[in-house]
């Protein structure tokens, strides 16, 4: 890897420009062999990169009817799909005249995401505050009914909004829902361990495709009048099935945390809600910060997979918009615009992870 | 009742029962929640009726690596099912482990533009969806050209629209068994060269000499099983070979680059965790780089990579069921299928769900052994 050189005052400009040429060469050209390698390579990726630059945007076209009428015109990029279609991949079957009310929510999560990465909030009042007043907000803008906003319902809803809604969901209910889960598989009660430890290991075994089938698809038929919404039971179902998995994490951390500190909380007169809230579970959520991210990001790829039990989400909305035969060539385009959304949310927040991390570790001086 | 202060320490160590009123009422309110759950499960079990698997199907599969016709009844589907999840698994998890080690490598490569090159790949496709990535390939394969004009590599392999046609042997279950006798031959032949009880080594020797014996007799007296017929463009199709469809190829290929890019993680970990003394240690030996790689390095980091890889496979096994994104018949696919056919979706789930457990159990005991196996003696887990 890059060799880091020891922390020192910083060196003058012109030894600046002189360590670079160093670490540069170390990394690039330390061989004959090493050289030739980085030159090959570079050779290689340079041509593509032209291509590609010449695909996307030399020979992209922004103002076209169809797929053939991009050919016609340059061969390049069709990018003609996406002002003709994006409205069906970020909303799905939302009504149209009413599409300002999901990207409002939309933008209300985002802020809400971004917001919660400031230290200044991260306390569990503020935090618990902050999204649940999102998450109705969010609700409230997308559902409708008061203000002179109409109704939608569910079915209707889609695209990047329905994401957003799986997403959070998964997070405001299933994160509790975990811990709950990873509390009872540690209980002292033989009743509560084994039925946590049951439906932890039974959703772990199976696909999160028959959990979803299971609910959106097999429930309505086990009982017919009490089946509730389609959209509720898949979105318990999800969340149920990341819990699961985060309550397989939180355990990692609660073995973690040193037998000592227990007894030394329970020699001071706590129970058990008083040390765990003061003393294990604020070490518990230090040490599984990175599992956590990982699973946070899993889950939110993992929202795709509702577009296989019959929800219009950001992945089946962009695979209907190519259903027309009009831009089914466009298929490449599409996908690496909605691929790109996906990469932005997950990279991001797998970056401000790995930051969380180093910053924790910088805290903790392990 | 309130703890004393001054209690001694063993008996404030083990965690006090709660006040008997509150330990009742919690008691008594878990009761009130799971007697009527088991209940109900119970009255769902015993008013099901699992007829419907003898009965035919009449719906057929584009593809399946077990025998398949309509008329076969729900439980030999099923069967058929797992054949598929299996096989697209198994693919899988070689593919993406072959991949994930080259990526790994080139992340831990000296030279700096390969190891970024690596990066890029590992955090672009862990970072997208394998619904998307399975919707593209597939979109991909729909989009190539014609059988006539198809993509040939080698003029051996043909790829069209229709999917990947290749060669095949003329008596594919002979070679089949053929190809296992070899490698069950080879391991017992490694297996005799090795120092061990004579009785065993014997043994060895004995399974080798009976594995090289019937090759030589099978392929002298039925050489269809080692006879490769190769494909050829004919008209509007091919002529010999075999015929993989489009949705497998598609299939495949996601799963594969999906997983590897975690797999590689898993290489890079695994090889980042050897201490630097024990490399050292080989270096002041003059041992040359490439046995080192082969008798320290390898050795050591498969300590920790066994244990990733063996969940690999199970989460790859899992995945299998986006096989209806492309509409392969995958024992999801054909569990999904049963259900809106037959009406019976309890029963359905029931059987998929025992399908998946059971078929992840028996990967992970496999796992178990392998990691049980790759263990240093003296070390923590060894």
């Amino acid at each position: 890897m890059v060799s880091v050189a020891p922390m020192r005052s910083p060196a003058p400009p012109e030894y600046a420009v002189w360590e670079l040429m160093l670490t540069l060469r170390a990394r690039y050209c330390s061989t004959p062999l090493n050289a030739f390698v980085s030159l090959a390579l570079f050779g290689i990726i340079l041509f593509m990169l032209v291509r590609a630059f010449d695909w996307a945007v030399l020979d992209g076209v922004w103002n076209a009817g169809s797929v053939t009428e991009c050919q016609r015109a340059a061969g390049g990029a069709c990018w003609a799909v996406l002002p003709a279609r994006f409205r069906l991949i970020l909303f799905g079957l939302y009504p149209f005249d009413q599409q300002w009310r999901p990207s409002l929510a939309c933008m209300v999560m985002l802020l809400t995401c971004i917001g919660s990465c400031v230290p200044a909030l991260w306390q569990p009042r503020r935090l618990a505050v902050l999204w649940l007043a999102a998450y109705v907000t969010f609700l409230g803008l997308m559902a409708g009914g008061f203000l002179g906003m109409p109704v939608v319902i569910t079915d209707d809803w889609g695209g990047l909004a329905l994401t957003f809604l799986l997403f959070s969901s998964a997070m405001i209910l299933g994160m509790p829902l975990a811990l709950l889960l990873a509390l009872c598989r540690r209980s002292r009660f033989m009743v509560l361990r084994l039925t946590a430890g049951g439906v932890i290991d039974f959703l772990r075994s199976i696909p999160l495709m028959a959990v979803l089938f299971a609910v959106a698809i097999v429930l309505p038929v086990m009982l017919p009048n009490a089946s509730g919404d389609k959209l509720v039971r898949v979105i318990l179902g999800f969340t149920l099935f990341f819990a699961s998995y985060q309550a397989e994490n939180f355990r990692g951390g609660l073995q973690a945390v040193a037998k000592g500190q227990v007894e030394a909380a329970i020699s001071l007169g706590m129970k058990y809600w008083q040390y765990h809230l003061k003393i294990i579970l604020p070490q518990v959520f230090r040490i599984v910060l990175p599992q956590t991210m990982n699973q946070v990001v899993s889950c939110f790829k993992d929202t795709s997979y509702v577009a296989l039990v019959g929800f219009f989400d950001m992945t089946a909305s962009a695979s209907a918009a190519l259903g027309t035969g009009q831009w089914a060539l466009a298929f490449v385009e599409v996908y690496l615009v909605v691929g790109l959304i996906y990469f932005g949310f997950c990279y991001s927040l797998s970056q401000y992870g790995s930051y969380l991390e180093r910053r924790a570790d910088v805290a903790y001086l392990r | 009742m309130r703890r004393q202060i001054g209690t001694p320490y063993l008996q404030v160590a083990r965690p006090l029962p709660w006040p008997t009123l509150r330990t009742a009422l919690g008691g008594g309110a878990l009761v009130a929640v799971i007697v009527p759950v088991v209940f109900a499960i119970r009255a769902a079990i015993t008013s099901k009726n699992f007829s419907f698997l003898s009965q035919p199907t009449n719906w057929g599969m584009d593809f399946s690596v077990l025998p398949y016709s309509s008329s076969d009844p729900y439980w030999w589907a099923f069967v058929v099912g797992i054949g598929n999840t299996v096989l697209v698994g198994f693919l899988s998890i070689v593919l993406a482990t072959f991949v994930g080690l080259f990526v790994g490598l080139a992340r831990l490569s000296k030279n700096g533009l390969l190891a970024d090159l690596g990066a890029v790949y590992v955090n672009t496709i862990r970072n997208v969806p394998v619904i998307l990535q399975a919707m593209f390939w597939y979109a991909v394969v729909l989009h190539l050209p014609p059988t006539r004009s198809s993509l040939d590599l080698f003029d051996t392999f043909y790829l069209s629209n229709r999917g990947l046609q290749m060669p095949s042997f003329v008596d594919a279950p002979a070679a089949a068994a053929m190809l296992g006798l070899t490698v069950v031959g080879f391991g017992a032949g490694l297996l005799a060269s090795r120092p061990g009880p004579r009785l065993h080594r014997l043994i060895f020797v004995l399974v080798f000499v009976f594995a090289v014996a019937t090759l030589a007799v099978v392929f002298s007296y039925h050489p269809a099983a080692a006879t490769i017929e190769w494909a050829t463009r004919a008209g509007l199709g091919f002529n010999g070979g075999v015929g993989v469809p489009g949705e497998f190829v598609a299939l495949l290929v996601s799963i594969t680059i999906y997983r590897s890019a975690f797999i590689a993680e898993i290489f890079r970990g695994g090889f980042n965790a050897i201490s630097h003394e024990q490399i050292d240690a080989a270096r002041a030996l003059n041992m040359p780089a490439w046995l080192t790689l082969l008798k320290i390095r390898l050795p050591l980091a498969l300590v920790s990579i066994v244990p990733g890889l063996g969940s690999e496979c199970v989460t790859i096994m899992k995945i299998t069921s986006i096989g209806i994104v492309v509409g392969f018949m995958d024992l999801f696919a054909v569990s999904s299928n049963s259900t809106l056919l037959t009406g019976r979706a309890v029963e359905v789930l029931a059987t998929m769900v025992l399908c998946y457990v059971a078929l992840n159990c028996s990967i992970l005991l496999v796992a178990h052994a392998a990691n049980r196996r790759v263990q240093i003696p003296g070390t923590v887990d060894g």
